[in-house]
Order: structure tokens, then sequence, then C-alpha cells
């Protein structure tokens, strides 16, 4: 069969069509089908280097040449402060805390998407499949099945959901056919702690009122054996007034603006803070938007300049505190947690268009952090210019697409990606990570070496 | 569409929730699924096996898989009904809950009746009592209208001495505004009206402009048949013409128009035809694929299917930008007069469209009678007419509406059907058996919604004045899985999320007001008071915390994300604890139901009584009142009535219809 070293149509033609407009729809060469029943998948790698993931969707697609993919040039603005780091170019301006942690972070400049539109592709990201095929229509978040997986190994005293997403807005796929127990539990990072862990009228009124309906309904006994719905007010009952968990949702002013005071920041403590605390949650999905600079994008206190300002803050200091932090075997917190950034796709190169921005654009850049990643390091390159993959970097030999991202989390949890589950509502077989005949998905182990 | 996954998928939860299959060993292509060490594993899991080559087409089933999968979902409908409906305290109205009516005995109302207890006396099948005024007023009263009755309407049923007031409490519920609600909210999810999608963005003019167009076909009674045929040959501008975002819904980006074609087809199957695997068939023939998953699909081939998609091939729908900033642009919607459907396609969505046979375009032939039309007529009109005319349109809309009031459709899920196993007096070859749960009867209702004008409100009255609908849904003696299909008890079901919202607020009596983003909307909404008139599934956008209490419950997104009714922690969290709830419970909360009462009397007895009605619809029983009566000699009025009104939001019965 065919080895995809060279595209079906010629790069330069694919890429012309692509740069085209806002939307951006167009032909997708890499997306051809397969023929019926020739899906195959690699042998499974699965690594098992990390106890937690940390994902963090960069909504609205970053402009990789500003960050992560630095290409200088006549546009580049001074307050960039444009630096090497051992051979990687970084805007130390733009991001000054993150260019601290430099060391921690491999930069995957490889990666790919198929197509140019926000939601598909952030739903793409979330589950490891194009939305529009049968399985995208019921496919959980990845983070649910990920707390599907570690459901068996839940203490009785981890009352918290495995997966939680925080600062996420519109956008958030959740648990799709997977019962509701996989949801992600939707938290909004607040100084004061969790809002509904706690009764508004008091706890003196909960403990009354938990009392009537006690009464109430054991005057009306149940007649079978367990109740899925009284078992979920039993574990929001013991989530609440518990001082563990209420904890592990506050944190104090001086953590909040270390953080960058934003909610982003907010959402990268209480992510810190789950970990430390290991009370159930082993997936975390936060969201950061603002990066859909089509216009204006180096405006001063607008553009990139405020989401990146909240990226570099929050999630410099997670990087820093999750370091200092104890984990097991002598590992520390960041050593159990891979964190993943990325945006769906990327944006235009070169010079700005007619609106000082930059429009879609489908290659871009993953970093990867902690879970065993080892860091200080680009891999993969793009042309000059930053607008092919020029060396993919890795074993498949070809652009990282958001399933490779994908096999990449589940290796590293420990998960095998290949998993078919025959449990879909469809009939059709669910796959951890599908596969198709162009190619099957595989980790990036290069990361990790 | 995703709201009749519900009850299939109701059942996969539970089954996950309480087997939690689990994988053990690490070899891609011989991964074994094994049932964890719970305490509490039902004797019903199922072991699953993934085929032991990676060769073997990932999508085959085998049909005892396929059964067996029935027969769960039955075993989880029945135990929803038995943990809710032994919570009900509401006497049935034929007395002793020990016995029931043999089925012969029954009374049959109309030709429904005929059907379902025919069968039932014919299988030997005890059918439940009927359900007493109580039971059977909140029930109705939520199915039709989607919202609880108040303490005065209960009184005013119970003690009504007329002997048809239950025929004529669903006349009077059927034309009342909540009926608008709560049925434009219904369609609204069925044709995925939103204003921001995966494949196309309708902006909130779209949306509302949709959003009004079927609210005004159910408000005038229109023949569903000519609705169809509205949206199905629609044109013009989709911000002034509401039935036109049907066809822009059908849009499939990063692709050819031929993907375009085919999401016509794909929706046309599904929201009129019920039949889903239109969705395959349009990237592969059935064999090999479809072999035990539908027998009609089986023999299908890609090319016939093709047919379909041909009807949508001169639909144009051009964007055009009618705003910059704020962006919003609108698509003009029209069949050109030349176009076909050309198989020349080698990327995209689907598999490669290559000639076949020397035939490199597709004429419009309806895949289910071979129809064609003459080359000058109007395609998506010609669709219209001849997919309306199919009895399978019938069909499948009698089966929707049928779930929504019976719990178990016909046919589940219910835009799964098998044409090749439909018919009584032709049944498929074994191991397949007859698909729907009643055959007779759900073609005779296709029929009879066929000749009766394809009348929504009299086909919704029909079912709600059957003594079948109207059955307890507690059951005399030992009730078994088996007895789902003959429909023998009343079916419990969890209130959607918006019905869970207006019950609430109507419950509270504390009225909130939300106002709907239509900046530029030719057809702007005012303010509202209940979830069930938002035009979307994502608003209010106005007050985020009011959107994340219904999202909590599963309203889904009318796109990837399903509406569901499974449980979960948040949806506890939430009814104990949040705003929306707590701040209602309140006595000096202006217009409360707990203020008013207390303002309307002391006496400890009534105000328990009063909530009782006003929250469950229902009186007290003796024990219960004792316990009331307790809370309020504890606790004084003014708290232990707050105590039992935020008892009572948080009953379990409170978020279910029995």
């Amino acid at each position: 069969m065919k080895t995809i070293t060279e595209p079906i149509i010629n790069r330069r033609i694919f890429f012309e069509i692509a740069s085209a407009g806002v939307a951006g729809y167009f032909l997708s060469p890499l997306d051809v089908l397969a023929q019926a029943g020739t899906t195959y998948q690699k042998p499974a790698v699965v690594m098992n280097s990390a106890r937690y993931a940390i994902f963090i969707l960069l909504a609205g697609a970053p402009s990789h040449v500003d960050t992560f993919d630095l290409k200088v040039g006549p546009w580049t603005p001074a307050n960039f402060q444009p630096t090497t780091f051992d051979g990687v170019d970084f805007p130390a301006g733009l991001l000054p805390n993150l260019s601290y942690q430099w060391g921690q972070f491999a930069f995957l400049r490889s990666c790919q998407s198929n197509a140019l539109v926000h939601s598909l592709l952030q739903t793409w990201n979330q589950i490891a499949r194009n939305p529009t095929t049968s399985t995208g229509k019921i496919a959980p978040n990845i983070g649910s099945i990920v707390a599907l997986e570690f459901d068996s190994q839940r203490r009785r005293d981890q009352v918290l959901p495995g997966f939680v997403s925080l600062n996420t807005g519109g956008n958030l796929i959740r648990n799709g056919y997977l019962p509701a127990r996989y949801s992600p539990f939707d938290v909004t990072a607040n100084a004061g702690g969790l809002t509904n862990l706690q009764h508004p009228d008091g706890q003196v009124s909960f403990g009354d009122r938990r009392l009537v309906v006690e009464a109430l309904n054991s005057v009306n006994p149940v007649r079978v054996d367990f109740d899925e719905m009284r078992d979920f007010y039993t574990s929001a009952q013991s989530m609440m007034y518990d001082p563990a968990v209420n904890n592990v949702f506050r944190f104090s002013p001086t953590d909040q603006q270390r953080y960058g005071n934003s909610g982003f920041g907010n959402s990268c403590i209480v992510a810190r803070n789950l970990i430390a605390a290991d009370l159930g949650t082993r997936y975390f999905q936060i969201n950061l938007g603002g990066w859909d600079n089509h216009s204006n994008i180096y405006q001063a206190n607008a553009g990139i300049y405020n989401p990146a300002r909240q990226l570099d803050q929050g999630l410099a200091n997670l990087i820093a505190d999750l370091a200092i932090m104890p984990g097991s075997n002598g590992r520390s917190q960041l050593d159990q947690t891979l964190i993943v950034v990325k945006g769906e796709f990327g944006r235009t190169v070169g010079s700005l268009n007619g609106q000082q921005g930059r429009d879609h654009y489908a290659v871009h850049t993953t970093l990867f952090a902690g879970g065993g990643v080892r860091g200080g390091r680009a891999m993969g390159t793009t042309t000059a210019d930053g607008r092919f993959v020029d060396s993919p970097g890795w074993s498949q030999e070809r652009p990282v697409a958001p399933e490779d991202i994908a096999a990449t989390i589940y290796s590293a949890l420990g998960i095998n990606y290949t998993t078919q589950r025959r449990d879909d509502p469809l009939g059709r077989g669910f796959e951890y990570v599908p596969s198709t005949s162009t190619w099957p998905p595989y980790p990036v182990v290069e990361l990790f070496q | 569409m995703r709201v009749f996954l519900v009850s299939f998928l109701a059942a996969f939860a539970s089954i996950a929730l309480f087997s939690a299959v689990h994988l053990a060993g690490q070899e891609a292509g011989a991964v074994e699924f094994r049932v964890p060490h719970l305490e509490q594993v039902p004797e019903d899991t199922v072991e699953f096996r993934s085929s032991p080559t990676a060769a073997d087409c990932n999508y085959l089933r085998n049909p005892d898989e396929f059964l067996r999968s029935t027969e769960l979902h039955r075993k989880e409908v029945s135990r929803w009904t038995e943990i809710v409906g032994s919570q009900v305290r509401m006497l049935p109205a034929s007395g002793d809950l020990q016995t029931g009516a043999a089925p012969a005995r029954m009374p049959r109302n109309n030709f429904i009746d005929d059907y379902i207890f025919g069968r039932m006396e014919g299988a030997g099948i005890q059918p439940a009592p009927l359900a007493s005024d109580l039971e059977f007023l909140r029930r109705v009263t939520f199915d039709i209208t989607g919202r609880p009755p108040s303490p005065t309407e209960i009184f005013a049923f119970v003690a009504d001495p007329n002997p048809n007031k239950r025929d004529a409490l669903v006349d009077k519920l059927v034309w009342t505004f909540e009926f608008l609600d709560k049925w434009t909210m219904f369609f609204g999810d069925l044709y995925k009206n939103n204003a921001t999608a995966t494949n196309v963005v309708r902006y909130n003019q779209g949306r509302d402009a949709f959003y009004a167009y079927i609210r005004q076909s159910i408000a005038e009674n229109k023949p569903y048949n000519q609705m169809a045929q509205e949206m199905i040959a629609a044109a013009g501008d989709n911000f002034v013409n509401g039935a036109a975002n049907w066809l822009v819904g059908t849009t499939v980006p990063m692709g050819p128009a031929q993907d375009t074609y085919d999401g016509g087809a794909v929706n046309a199957a599904q929201m009129f035809l019920g039949i889903n695997v239109v969705d395959c068939l349009l990237c592969h023939d059935g064999a090999r694929h479809l072999d035990s998953l539908n027998l009609w699909g089986k023999n299908e081939t890609r090319a016939n299917i093709w047919g379909l998609s041909a009807f949508f091939a001169r639909t144009r729908m051009t964007r055009q930008v009618v705003s910059q900033t704020p962006l919003y642009a609108d698509f003009i919607v029209s069949e050109a007069a030349t176009g076909d459907y050309i198989l020349n396609t080698t990327s995209g969505n689907r598999q490669p469209r290559q000639p076949q046979g020397g035939v490199n375009r597709i004429m419009p032939k309806y895949p289910w009678n071979d129809q064609t039309i003459p080359a000058t007529a109007n395609r998506l009109q010609s669709l219209a007419t001849i997919l309306t005319s199919d009895i399978q349109f019938s069909r499948a809309t009698v089966n929707y509406i049928w779930e929504k009031f019976m719990v178990e459709p016909f046919v589940s899920p219910s835009n799964s059907f098998d044409l090749a196993r439909l018919d009584p007096n032709n049944p498929p070859p074994a191991p397949w058996m007859l698909q729907p749960t009643n055959p007779e009867l759900l073609n005779a209702m296709a029929v009879w919604f066929q000749e009766n004008g394809y009348d929504l409100r009299y086909l919704m009255m029909m079912i709600a004045k059957s003594n079948a609908y109207q059955l307890s849904s507690a059951y005399p003696g030992q009730w078994k899985p088996e007895y789902v299909p003959y429909y023998a008890r009343k079916f419990v079901r969890r209130l959607d999320a918006e019905e869970i919202h207006d019950a609430i607020v109507k419950t509270t009596g504390v009225l909130p007001s939300y106002s709907l983003d239509y900046q530029g909307s030719l057809y702007g909404l005012p303010s509202v008071s209940w979830a069930m008139q938002f035009p979307d599934t994502s608003e209010p956008r106005s007050n985020n915390t009011v959107a994340q209490f219904l999202n909590a419950f599963g309203r889904g997104n009318r796109d990837q994300v399903m509406r569901s009714t499974s449980g979960s922690v948040l949806q506890a969290l939430n009814m104990m604890n949040h705003s929306f709830v707590t701040s209602r419970i309140h006595a000096n909360n202006n217009g409360s139901n707990v203020q008013w009462i207390l303002r309307y009397t002391s006496n400890p007895d009534a105000i328990v009584e009063h909530l009782f009605l006003s929250t469950l619809s229902r009186p007290p029983t003796p024990e219960e009142r004792a316990v009331g009566a307790e809370v309020m000699k504890w606790l004084g009025n003014q708290r232990g009535a707050e105590s039992m009104q935020w008892a009572l939001l948080n009953k379990l019965e409170f978020l279910f219809n029995y």
C-alpha cells in the first residue's frame, strides 16, 4: 500500500487552497477514507509514565509562528524579544514566565489539522476522531474514557469525579454515550471554593433539611436493592462539607495573583490542588480562548497579548508548583502529570492580512511537559516560513494528527488506545482512537525518550 | 434525533455503570473485556469480545448480541419503573393494587386499546390497573404541556364528576400555550435547530426564524406532511424564511458538494423516515457491514441510495455576509435549473465516488419505491411529495410521538427502522424477529395518521385517551422485563432538563426572566420565563448559572452532544445547593409558594399538604403527614415550610414522570 511520505496532492497547492479565508472549507487530501474492512491498528505502545493528564485547549487557534514555532520577520514586534534557547526560537518577551520554564517543554512542531473550522476541530481534538463520522456523533471526551478506565482504581476516600473540566465555555465535549458518571465535572475556579458544594442557607439548614428528606424517604421504602439516583445524592452529600474537598477548591489571593488573576490561572491552581489531594480526579481539561486573531494581532493589551499573558502566568506557575510537589516513588507531581497544550490549528504565516491579523491555517505546534516527557527541545520542523511540515520528527514520518496526540495521552496514562468497546449504541464498535487505512494512529513516543 | 437515542442509551448507561465493562490485556486486536470485581454486579452482564484478528470488519455484530441488547434495554426500563413506581403512593383507580383487570375486561377507549390489550390477552399477561385521577393528571400534564398541574388544577380535576373528564382534560391541554412551547422544543430537537453547529452556522437570526416557523406551524395545527414538504422544498433567505433552515442544516463542510447532497439524504431519512442506516449506505453497500444490524440495509447498495441524494443535487445554498462586525451570514436557498449527482469525487467526508458500469451521474430515484421524476421536474418539491406520501413517513412520525408518551417506542432506537422487519404478514427469516413491539398497531396507527390529515394534536389525543396510556406505573404481582413490549404498565421517564426547570418555577411560584440575544433578527424573541421557550439548548446565554443548571440535566446541544437522562453527582448537587432552587424556597422571596401558604394559613398540616400538592402533585400519605407534622413542630412554621419545600424538591419522584 501507499506509504505516506508524499501527500496525495502537491503540498503547495493544498496549502494555497487551505490558506484562503476565515472559514476555510477545503478539500482534505489526508482524509481519504478506507475501502470497507481494511482498517488496521499497529500493535499498541503503552508507556504508562503518567498518573494524571492535563489537556489545555487553546480555543481559537493561536498563531504558531508567533508562539511555539517562532518565525521572525519584519512583522515581529520588538517586544516579542525573540530568543534562542539551545536552538529553539522562542518569544521570551511575549511569554516571559514560560521562557524560564523552557526546559520543561517539548515543542512538537509538525502537527497538522485536516480542516480549519473552529468547532469541528475543537471537537475533533477532544474525541480523537472526525466529528462527522458516525462514531463521532456518540464519542466521549478523552477525559471520560480516562475516567472510565481508572474507575476501578478508585479508593473509598476518592470522592471527586475522574474527569474535571475548568474554564470551559461552549465547546466542551462531554461523556458521549458513556454513563453520566464519566462526564466532566464542570468547575468554575473561584477563590472561595466550589459554590454548589455548600448549601446557600448554611450547613445547619442543610443538616436539618437532609433529615427531612431522609425521614420522608424512609416511609416510602424503595423496593429494589440499589438506586442509582440516590447513589448520586449520597456521593454529592459526602463531597459537601468535607474539609478535604472544600480546601481543594480554595486558594489564596497570593496564589491567584501569582497565577495571573484570570479564569485560566485560577483553573490551573485548582488543577494543581486536585492533583496534590488525589481525591479521584485523573484527567483535566482547561480551555483558554481568545486566540482567534483575525485582526490586530499585535495590538497592545489586546490581540495575542491578552491570551498569551494568561497562558504565560498560569501555565508557568502550574509547572513550577507541580515540579516541587512530591509525587510517588521519589518523582515530583510534574513527573507524573502529562501536560498537553494545543490549539485546534495554526494561523497564516508571513505578513499579516488586510486586517493586521492572521487567518486559519492547518500547521501548528503542540507543547508537552511532565509525565515523563523530556523537555528542552523542539521535535519536527516546519519550513523557514512555517508553511509546511518539513521533517515530521517521529517514527510515523507524517504530520501529527489529533488522533496521535490522543494516542500519546492514553499511552502515557497506561491505557491501550487501540481498545475497541462493543457497548456503543450504534453497534459499530467504538475504538478509543480510530484507525483508517491511510495510517494508524500512534503515540509520539520520541517525546519520552 | 439525539433525543430518541435516550431510551436506548439508558440501557447502556446503566449497564456500563453497574457492570463497568473493563479492559484487561495489552495487545491490539486481541483485547478481552472483563467485568471487574464489584460486589453489585448484576447477573445479566454481558461479556463483550473484540474480533480475534485485525482483518475482521469492526462493524459486524451477531444477532444474539443485538437481541440481548434489546433484552437489557427492557430490563433497564423495568428497573427504573420499579424504582420510581414503588415510591408512588397514588392509589390506582380500579382499587386494590393487588389485582388489576384482566386484559379482556379492560375497557377499550379506542383502537389503540384493542391492539394493546388484545395482544396482552393473547399472551396471558396481566396489565397494571388504571392510574388514579391524581396519577393520570400529573402524567398527562407533563407529557402534553411539559409542566406539572397546580393545586387548583388538581382540586378541580379530582372533584369533577364528569365521567369523561379525562378526555376533556386531554382536549383542553393540547390547545394550551404550554403545549406549543413543549412541542416546538421537541421539533427543534428533531431538526437540530441551533445557532452554531459543527457543520454550519445559522446565527441567532436563522435559529430564531426556524424556531418561529416551527412554533407557528404547530400553533395553526398544520398537517405534518405539509410541514415536512415546506422544509424539504424550502427556498429563500434562511434569516427570513424559517423553513429554509432545515436544508441549511444538511450542509456538510470540508468536502465536495456531493457530501452536502448526501447530508440532505441522511437528514431526510433520519428525521422524516426514521432510517439511520442511510448514513452508513452512503459510504458503502450494506453487504458485509449491516449484515447483523439491519436486514433491509444489508441488501441495499450505495448506488441505490444515491438516488435519494440526487434529489438534493440542484439545491444551492449561497452564503452571503450581511454584516461584518458583528459577523452575520445568511444562506439563500434555491434549486438551480441544472445540476446532477456526478460520480467524480476522490476526497472529502465519504468514500470516493467513481463511475460504475459506465454510469457517471445518478438520477433522482426514491429508493423505497424506485420512483423517478421527469427531467424538468423540481427535485426538492418532487421529493417532498414522494417522501411524505410514503407510509414510512407516517410510521416514523407515529413512532416518535408514541415514544414521548409511552416511553418505550415501537421501534427502538426510534431512528433505526428496519424496513424488512415491520410486516407481521411477512415476517423476516430466523434468527431475525419482527422489529416493532406491536407491529400491527404501528401499521394501523400509521395508516390512521395518513387518513386523518397527519394531525399531530389528534394523534397525541388518541394516545393520551387510550387506556393503554392510562395504566398505572405501579404493577400488581411480579413484573418481568419481557412484559415491556406489551405495555402492561406505564413506564417511568426522567423529566427533561427544561421540564425540571419549569416544574421548579411553577411549583415555587418565582418566575425568572431571561433575555435572549436576537440582535438583528427579524424574528426577535422577547424575554422568557420558561426554559421550554428557549429557541435552542444553549440559552439562556444571558444567565450562565442557569444555563449550567440546565446542562447538568443533559439537554445536549442539538449537535454532537446528545440529550440524555442519566443521572450525575452534579444533578444532585444542583438540586440541593444551586441558587436557582434554594432561592425559591424562601418565605421572604416575594411571590414564592412558601410565602403564599404561610400567609394563607398557619395550620401546619394544611401547609404540609399544600406543599405536597404543589410540588409532587399529590397529597401526603398518612405516614408522610406524620413526618410533616413532626417537622413543623420541630422547626416551626416558617423554617418547617422552607425545609419541607426543599425536601420535596429533592425527593426522587419530583424528577420523574410516572
